[in-house]
């Protein structure tokens, strides 16, 4: 894994009125050097506590394993 | 005037910092991220600016680059920083366009605060804070100040519709409703704006667009908030307002 890579994994999570659920929204962000101006990309959305870890997770393998594949980029 | 009542920082869409009447020379990045954490900061203390800056070096190091971008920030625009013991804050007059954006957002999310006065700025539907910037203080700011602006659209669409504005009250709904798509309080508040504007229609329309895009994304139907807004089998109502199949 090249040393410099670094990432940013943003959870947001919002309760809707009268909505039994919370909904999610996971975008990640390639901060590594050399990668300004690459935008956010939604990795996941997510409506409970089990989709919210299993998303983290799955992020995490993938930047881990170099492969990016959000769900809203052309990459 | 002073030099510092003649500076503008702006943040949203990119850094610049221009004066009045000249263009100052262009910054280094490092006094950029200075001028940058000071335009946001709520805490002066230089200790934490220095430590948010440069996080990954000792303190007495931090503090040394601190002091270094101070003298050249000083050097290259006169005035535009006011030191007093360990407190560091932009200069009284410095104008920042992220403040102006709170100012707004906080005038249009008090309930005392009628429309008459507030409008749909331009900077509010422009773009993010610092984009291509990925230090941390950065990206949290980043992400209150997107919260803000949505929720104060939001706000300011109903309060538009109820002076009457129909035109800018639906420019912030679809402003609120681009800032997060799934967002439901912002599809109702454009439901509302069409209901005000008698198109029922349009109503309609942008309910089934966002119940689709919901049963899409979670698989959830609209709450009763939502669908409370509207009444099946209304002139313009072709598809009934069930809930979409939740998906599995």
């Amino acid at each position: 894994m090249d040393g410099d890579r670094s990432a940013v994994l943003l959870v947001r999570v919002w309760l809707e009125d009268g909505a039994r659920s919370f909904r999610g929204r996971l975008t990640t962000l390639d901060t590594s050097a050399g990668r300004a101006g690459v935008d956010a990309a939604t990795v996941a959305l997510a409506s409970s506590p089990r989709d919210v870890v299993e998303a983290v997770r799955a992020w995490l393998t993938e930047f881990l394993g170099d492969a990016p594949n959000p769900i809203d980029s052309d990459e | 005037m002073a030099l510092a009542q003649l500076t503008r920082v702006t943040l949203l869409d990119g850094f610049s910092l221009r004066w009045e009447d000249a263009t100052p020379p262009e910054l280094p990045r490092v006094i950029q991220c200075l001028v940058a954490r000071l335009s946001l900061s709520r805490c002066p203390d230089r200790d934490v600016i220095a430590g948010q800056l440069w996080p990954d070096v000792p303190e007495s190091r931090a503090h040394g680059s601190l002091r270094s971008a101070l003298w050249r920030l000083r050097q290259m625009t006169p005035g535009t920083v006011e030191v007093s013991g360990v407190a560091l804050v932009l200069a009284a007059g410095v104008r920042v366009d992220v403040r102006e954006l709170e100012a707004w957002a906080a005038q249009v999310l008090d309930p005392s605060v009628g429309c008459d006065d507030l409008a749909v700025r331009g900077e509010v539907l422009r773009g993010e804070l610092l984009p291509g910037w990925h230090e941390d203080w950065v990206v949290l700011e980043r992400e209150r100040l997107r919260q803000l602006r949505m929720h104060a659209l939001e706000v300011l669409a109903d309060k538009l519709v109820v002076a009457g504005r129909l035109g800018e009250a639906l420019e912030a709904a679809c402003a609120a409703v681009h800032e997060e798509p799934l967002r439901e309080s912002a599809h109702r508040a454009l439901v509302r704006v069409h209901l005000a504007q008698g198109d029922l229609a349009g109503a309609h329309r942008a309910y089934r667009s966002f119940r689709d895009l919901l049963a899409d994304a979670f698989g959830v139907a609209p709450s009763p908030s939502m669908t409370r807004l509207l009444v099946p089998g209304e002139p313009g109502d072709r598809t009934p307002l069930t809930p979409a199949p939740a998906v599995t």
